[in-house]
């Protein structure tokens, strides 16, 4: 009896939602900057949270207004977009926005969405005598963390005019360096000397740049930026034989650090030579690749460029090796596992990407034209599983690092599928729920700094959370306000916080629960004694 | 040396030429050192050029001097090995003159023992600048659009295409400035990428999608509709304000298949063309091989689909609704395998050099090319298109017909858009003749360093490979191993190889090319008067 009751109203639900006669559901609301002023022709997005769910796209009207007609019920979240506006969202850096209820029977009005002014920044570009850059290249920079380190990184680039003069816009509140290089264009003319890339005021070194602050829709005025000439120096040595001319053969420089922003070279050379011009001094990898005859060779040859060119540089060439190897799956997956790649990485990851291989559906895989070398070694899984162990031979892997510099042995991956699950709610220091902080698991015990482990998430509305598709094993749990994204997975970053953090052991398909005080990162800033 | 080049190889191959001519002698060592001096000057105004780059390149020998004038623009050398050098001068905001590009025009210097060269005089032409805004249709500025410029480009067979020439976005206050344009007629693009949230699935609009559509300067859709701007050197041309209205917009969707087993492809690159001119919007393809490409206004496109190994190409027009359930099925390249035969008596074996036949794709720019074997056998591959055949045959011999299958296609064109099979059989003639001839400027003396067209009449024309030797520092010049048949000989004082493709210059300029006949064993002379580099800039002016 029950059930058919439950059947009938379900389909009168239905029925009423499609009447024409029915109550229409409508979203409407305001635009706004946060500084209050109303925003016109924003692009105002009501997204489904039901991946089958309709979703609703309109402009806001002169007054920043909008109005959504014939929504149907359902969970949804609003979002506006417009040049020279961002996304201001309450809650951890990367939260989710808020969702947006509609029920049956009730319209939604006074959906207030807040946009942030973005900042600009303008200046010139002068050589030692004053005279303007022309076309000169600019750089807003910015520290973010990438696989748990904090890196200098471009966000927005921009070319000076003919008279010198940038304008960088587009920049979100906070704190910026900048950053110069002469045109781009001069690259490659045979040049006594060319531009020195300075960052702001006058420094060449990343570390002693002039951090920025810019505030919201901050216009900043007056950034100038000295740019010397320095003599740049080549590298030539003899190209590598190849016996068709349809080989294929990839020569490149690369700082040894492996990352400097804005790095290039140019190379010119002809059938017997090769040279890298516009170097500055300092240390270098060069690196060549054959491709022949379905066999690869590299090469890696150290140059150090003090204040000459160097000539005669011999690259000694290694035979590419092929790493063969098989998952198993251990149990029965949640989810189908589909999709598995193993990667490798090296040191030299930056200058020569990285090799990877998709596992094919008997489990196998072959990754071909590998440098015998270290690598990290990892593998892209699916939810609900993680890598319980690799074997290089019969050897067991340790840090996930793989000695081939002897030649490889099959690798074996075993993925365990017997994972857990860890959930709990966050409170802010003052008692209240924490809506929409990180929560960020990270790996301790047996598996430290397994950054693969690390499972990472939001609260939502009510201070809660849940992570899935834990490793069984030892971890901590962090609650954060307003880190960085990447940050957490920076064991220094981590460490002040360590001791906020709450510890969890998950058994084999365990389910654990902990409760959370989330942590400000700028109040700790402010009063390091906490 | 390879007799017969590819026109598009033209400046590489005359450079050469040119330096065999004048530094084969290599310098016997301790001679006495010259010195050298000389002021930069911008080409326009006259005035002296500070800060530029001058290098000192030997020919024949390998020596690189490098200097910087000062504030008169001055430059000096000291220390020059005796010997023959080509001065270059280079700075921010000139027309570069790098790797020999100018190279094969500038007057070699010649420094004896001991002697001091002076009061070299080095021009450099002042590039353009165009500056704007672009706007939308209230007046509010449009951040982030791309404003290009373009410049047709005519390619072999009398067809031209815009290429972009330079690239700027507008800023904040929708303000844009292209810098360094070489002297020229442009047309102006303007192009606004679509923002977020236009791929969702399911989306409900309150209006019909719109976006705005790609706009030639002022205001029109097609080139053929817009104004062309002629940019001189060193003018800034400012006012270039777009005005862009939204059109109705439509999407492209469709899935990507791997044709060989009929599954989704994952790691595919899908993007659109326009009709006539280089791509620009690109999408990426979901986990499924499937795509949508949202913001595309009517008009006809090409899709691209591209990864590792396979590729795949269709033609799609946008009338007034969107295209769904394009399937585009990727294959790997198709493999073409010929012959090259030499008919007749071939050259001796130690004067002959390696075959080659290239394939290159007019729309795309991309090719692909491959030694001829020794049994004279090749195999090509090549991914589906209408190509241009580049076929090269030894000294001592000239392509006489191509044929592929039963096809003749001598003409130079091969199209590959279907699956195709069939062999590539190419034979060349060794029947060839010669030509040799003076060249002359307006005063009747010699010319030196004179590019010299020989473009075939007749049943030849049109072939691409037609070659451009240089006359010597006597105004002389020679070419061998001609097909054949009538020709047309012109003398350019200096012009841009890829303006030799288009017919309509070729055409203004026949009245003053000399005519010629080739026999075979023959020797033919001839007389040409130079074209002037004026007239060439002259008549460049007046093409679209």
């Amino acid at each position: 009896m029950m059930r058919i009751a439950l059947v009938t109203s379900m389909a009168a639900a239905v029925l009423l939602a499609q009447e024409p006669v029915a109550p229409r559901l409508s979203v409407s609301g305001v635009v706004v900057s946060t500084a209050g002023d109303p925003i016109r022709k924003a692009i105002v997005i009501l997204r489904a949270q039901d991946e089958n769910g309709i979703s609703y796209t309109v402009d806001s009207d002169p007054n920043g207004r909008f109005m959504i007609d014939d929504v149907q019920p359902g969970a949804y979240v609003v979002s506006a977009d417009r040049q020279g506006f961002e996304s201001d969202t309450d809650g951890a850096p990367g939260a989710p926005p808020p969702s947006l209820k509609v029920e049956t029977g009730q319209s939604v009005t006074d959906v207030k969405i807040k946009l942030v002014p973005l900042g600009v920044i303008t200046g010139r570009v002068v050589d030692d005598d004053g005279d303007p850059v022309r076309g000169a290249q600019v750089q807003a920079m910015t520290y973010a963390y990438q696989t748990g380190k904090r890196q200098l990184r471009s966000v927005e680039q921009i070319t000076a005019n003919d008279k010198g003069e940038f304008r960088l816009f587009g920049l979100r509140p906070g704190t910026f360096y900048l950053r110069a290089s002469g045109h781009s264009r001069s690259r490659g003319i045979p040049a006594s000397g060319s531009f020195t890339p300075t960052y702001f005021p006058n420094t060449t070194n990343a570390a002693h740049a002039a951090p920025i602050d810019v505030s919201a829709g901050a216009q900043l005025r007056g950034f100038d930026i000295l740019l010397r000439r320095e003599p740049r120096y080549s590298v030539r040595g003899k190209r590598p034989e190849v016996k068709h001319e349809n080989a294929q053969l990839m020569l490149q420089i690369v700082p040894r650090s492996g990352y400097e922003p804005g790095f290039r070279s140019s190379q010119r050379g002809d059938n017997e030579t090769f040279e890298f011009m516009d170097l500055l001094p300092g240390s270098y990898v060069v690196m060549a690749t054959v491709k022949e005859d379905n066999k690869t060779r590299m090469a890696r040859q150290a140059v150090e460029v003090l204040s000459a060119d160097v000539e005669g540089v011999t690259l000694n060439f290694v035979s590419a090796i092929e790493v063969t190897g098989s998952v198993r799956v251990e149990g029965t997956p949640r989810h189908p596992l589909d999709n598995l790649r193993v990667f490798l990485r090296s040191d030299m990851q930056m200058m020569m990407g990285q090799s990877s291989a998709e596992v094919k559906p008997d489990g196998s895989f072959v990754i071909s034209d590998v440098v015998p070398d270290v690598y990290e070694i990892t593998v892209g899984v699916a939810q609900g599983a993680y890598v319980k162990s690799i074997r290089l031979g019969d050897a067991e892997v340790q840090d996930g690092r793989i000695d081939l510099t002897q030649g490889s042995g099959p690798v074996t991956v075993l993925l365990g599928t017997d994972v857990g699950e860890v959930e709990g709610s966050v409170k802010k220091s003052n008692g209240d729920p924490a809506v929409r902080v990180r929560v960020t698991l990270i790996a301790y015990g047996t598996h430290l700094d397994r950054s693969d482990l690390s499972r990472s998430g939001f609260s939502d509305e009510q201070g809660k959370f849940h992570l899935r598709n834990i490793a069984p094993g030892e971890y901590k749990v962090f609650a954060w306000e307003d880190v960085p994204i990447g940050a957490p997975q920076d064991p220094e970053f981590r460490k002040p916080f360590e001791k906020q953090a709450a510890a969890v052991k998950i058994e084999p398909n365990g389910h654990a629960t902990v409760e959370l005080t989330a942590i400000s990162v700028k109040a700790a800033a402010q009063h390091p004694a906490q | 040396m390879r007799r017969v080049l590819p026109a598009v190889k033209w400046n590489f191959a005359s450079f050469v030429v040119f330096a065999a001519l004048l530094g084969a002698q290599p310098a016997p060592p301790s001679k006495k050192p010259g010195k050298l001096e000389g002021v930069v000057l911008n080409s326009v105004t006259n005035d002296p050029v500070k800060k530029a780059t001058v290098t000192l390149q030997g020919l024949g020998q390998p020596i690189n001097h490098s200097a910087t004038t000062d504030a008169t623009g001055h430059f000096h050398f000291d220390g020059v090995e005796p010997g023959n050098y080509v001065a270059m001068a280079n700075r921010d905001g000139y027309i570069p003159e790098q790797g020999g590009r100018r190279g094969p025009w500038a007057k070699p210097i010649t420094v004896a023992e001991e002697q001091e060269v002076k009061d070299l005089a080095l021009k450099l032409v002042p590039l353009g600048l165009v500056s704007g805004h672009v706007l939308d249709e209230d007046g509010d500025p449009v951040a982030r659009a791309q404003v290009q410029a373009l410049r047709y480009a005519y390619l072999p067979g009398g067809t031209k295409r815009l290429n972009p020439a330079g690239f700027a976005n507008t800023n904040d206050l929708g303000e844009y400035q292209l810098l360094d344009l070489e002297p020229g007629r442009y047309y102006f693009l303007a192009a606004v990428q679509p923002r977020m949230g236009r791929t969702l699935m399911h989306l409900r609009r309150a209006t019909p999608e719109q976006a705005y559509p790609d706009t030639f300067y002022p205001s029109a859709s097609q080139a053929e509709q817009a104004t062309a701007t002629q940019v001189g050197a060193g003018v800034q041309v400012t006012g270039i304000d777009f005005r862009l209205h939204k059109a109705a917009a439509f999407h492209i969707r469709g899935k990507a298949v791997d044709g060989r087993t009929g599954q989704p492809l994952r790691n595919a690159q899908i993007w659109i063309q326009t009709s006539g001119r280089f791509g620009r919007g690109g999408t990426q393809i979901q986990q499924n091989g499937t795509f949508d490409m949202p913001g595309v206004g009517s008009g006809s496109y090409t899709v691209n689909c591209q990864t590792e190994d396979l590729s795949s190409r269709q033609a799609i027009d946008i009338a007034d609704h969107d295209v769904d359930d394009v399937v585009l099925v990727a294959r790997p390249p198709l493999e073409i395998s010929g012959t090259v035969r030499l008919e007749g008596t071939p050259p001796p074996q130690e004067q002959r050099g390696k075959m080659r036949v290239n394939l290159s794709m007019l729309e795309m720019g991309n090719s692909a090319g491959a030694e001829v074997n020794a049994d004279g056998t090749f195999t090509l591959k090549v991914t589906p298109g209408v190509y241009e055949i580049n076929a090269f045959c030894d000294a001592g011999a000239y392509v006489k017909s191509i044929h592929f299958g039963d096809q003749d296609v001598s003409s130079g064109k091969i199209d590959l858009t279907q699956q195709s099979s069939g062999a590539l059989n190419i034979v060349c003639g060794t029947d060839v003749g010669q030509i040799q001839g003076t060249v002359q400027n307006d005063n009747g003396e010699p010319a030196a360093q004179v590019m010299i067209c020989v473009v075939p009449e007749g049943e030849h024309r049109g072939r691409p490979d037609l070659f451009c030797p240089i006359s010597d520092e006597k105004g002389k010049f020679e070419y061998r191993d001609l097909a054949p048949g009538d020709y047309k000989v012109f003398a350019w004082e200096n012009t841009d190889p890829q303006m030799l493709q288009s017919a309509e210059f070729q055409k203004a300029f026949e009245s003053r090319a000399a005519s010629v006949t080739v026999s075979s064993g023959g020797n033919s002379s001839v007389q040409v008067k130079m074209i002037a580099a004026a007239d060439i800039e002259a008549e460049k002016n007046k093409l679209p």
